[in-house]
């Protein structure tokens, strides 16, 4: 589905330039965040995008600690892909109930496969949180 | 009194570094060198004084069931040669132990005790934690600048349609030696699990036929130039394809890495009733007679100081075995210098297939 939103959620700024890059060119918009604080902030202030794109080791709040605040918070309706070193990456993504995980390195078609499909289950842009959520 | 002998033999045990107990064949310790006494008075004083053995821990800090300890397993006439302990009692630090038992038999054979002697190996045992944790990091440090340079070298020749053939082949080769990085680093991280027992298998049918095309087409395009593949009907079994493509991929490696350029290597697929054979010729150097026995072990490179000598770290064929060996199956392989090797893998066809 062209035009839907996945947010890089990554502390590693050079992967995340790649990952925008390449889904940019797969017809996605991108939204960015260096760590999972980053991104819950984003995501109370704006709403949800279509798609995350989780690194699990982060500073300030790892990838566990935000698909807990996630769901915590009612925001678990947005699909979930653990991006993580392939070795725990399928580990990592049960850990945190998310949709799916590809693990690095990986292959650019797969990566855009997954994002297209997990896009797709999601059907159209989930609506933001009904209730507005507490502030932080 | 006791005679000069008695006196010889206590100083003997008694200037050793290791802890050396009498065990009778109730199991109830009689006799103890000044090490023991040292080891264990640190950890477990009230169960020496009553004689009883200490009740240990294994490496995963399970207390051994009594039936299990090194001295019954003596007294039930084993030898025990390698037996971790792990003893945390109420006073000083946790000591790691390696312990042997051998049983003492009178001149009937009937087992009248048990000598037991304990190393203290606590050093080395953090050490090697130090070593793995060491490695674990650095590996899944490496993951990403290995993703960085795929991703970018993937993505550069993707997006510019008009790049010239050798610069995409430029490209390709940058793909390719990323993902070699990559599967150093996955063989490190592998190892680790096979050390801590958790490489798990996740396993369903699939294609050997798919899966040996699969990683013949990652290969370098040299390399797979000499791959010679007969015609074989699908041939399915009962397994883990991305641990199957990675044995796979270790038996061409070597027959790639340890033959003359351009000499052909047959990989050939068969099945019988009962299980599948991936044979893997090739028309190399050959193994080494007096590496044959060592071909499996962890870090054993056969050419090691050789003008064969290549690179690689000795841990794809010490995995393979360990994935071979979880499917059930088994390896084996017949080498004649200056001729060649083949390798065999035997896969039960397992459920269903």
């Amino acid at each position: 589905m062209s035009g839907a939103t996945v947010m890089i959620v990554d502390d590693d700024d050079d992967l995340r330039e790649t990952l925008a890059f390449i889904l940019e060119r797969g017809g996605y918009r991108t939204l960015e965040a260096a760590h999972g604080r980053e991104a819950l902030d984003h995501l109370l202030a704006r709403g949800l995008p279509d798609l995350i794109l989780l690194d699990m080791n982060m500073p300030v709040m790892d990838g566990w600690a935000l698909a807990r605040e996630l769901r915590a918070r009612g925001l678990g309706a947005c699909p979930v892909v653990v991006l993580t070193a392939a070795h725990d990456a399928q580990r990592s993504a049960e850990e945190v109930g998310a949709a799916g995980f590809i693990g690095k390195p990986f292959e650019l078609e797969t990566l855009l496969e997954l994002v297209r499909r997990h896009v797709a289950g999601a059907g159209a842009s989930a609506p933001p949180p009904t209730t507005p959520p507490p502030s932080p | 009194m006791h005679s000069a002998w008695y006196m010889d033999l206590t100083a003997v045990l008694d200037g050793l570094l290791d802890g050396v107990m009498v065990f009778d064949a109730q199991g109830k310790l009689t006799a103890i060198n000044k090490t023991g006494l040292r080891i264990l008075s640190a950890q477990c004083l009230e169960e020496l004084l009553e004689r009883k053995p200490p009740v240990a821990r294994d490496e995963e800090g399970t207390p051994i069931p009594p039936d299990c300890s090194p001295v019954a397993r003596a007294l039930r006439g084993e030898q025990v040669v390698h037996q971790l302990e792990l003893l945390d009692g109420q006073k000083g630090p946790r000591v790691v132990l390696r312990a042997r038992a051998t049983p003492i038999r009178d001149q009937a054979g009937a087992i009248i005790g048990v000598v037991k002697t304990l190393t203290d190996v606590t050093y080395e045992h953090a050490l090697e934690r130090l070593k793995e944790d060491f490695i674990r990091v650095a590996a899944h440090e490496l993951k990403t600048p290995v993703t960085l340079i795929r991703a970018n070298a993937e993505a550069t020749s993707n997006s510019l349609p008009d790049l010239p053939t050798s610069a995409r082949q430029l490209l390709d080769a940058l793909v390719r030696g990323a993902d070699r990085i990559d599967r150093l680093v996955s063989s490190l991280l592998d190892l680790l699990e096979l050390q801590g027992g958790l490489l798990s298998l996740s396993c369903r049918r699939v294609r050997l036929d798919q899966i040996l095309a699969e990683v013949v087409s990652q290969l370098p395009r040299a390399a797979a130039a000499r791959i010679r593949i007969p015609e074989s009907p699908p041939v399915e079994v009962f397994g883990d394809a991305r641990r199957l493509r990675q044995v796979t991929r270790a038996l061409l490696d070597n027959a790639i890495k340890f033959s003359a350029l351009r000499t052909p290597i047959e990989v050939t697929l068969a099945r019988d009733e009962r299980s599948v054979h991936l044979k893997v010729r090739d028309h190399g150097f050959g193994i080494p007679a007096r590496a044959r026995e060592h071909i499996f072990e962890k870090f054993f490179r056969a050419h090691s100081g050789t003008p064969q000598d290549t690179c690689g770290i000795g841990v794809g064929l010490f995995v393979a075995r360990e994935i071979v060996r979880q499917h059930g199956g088994s390896i084996g392989f017949e080498s004649v210098e200056r001729e060649g090797t083949v390798f065999d893998v035997e896969l039960p066809l397992g459920k269903r297939a």
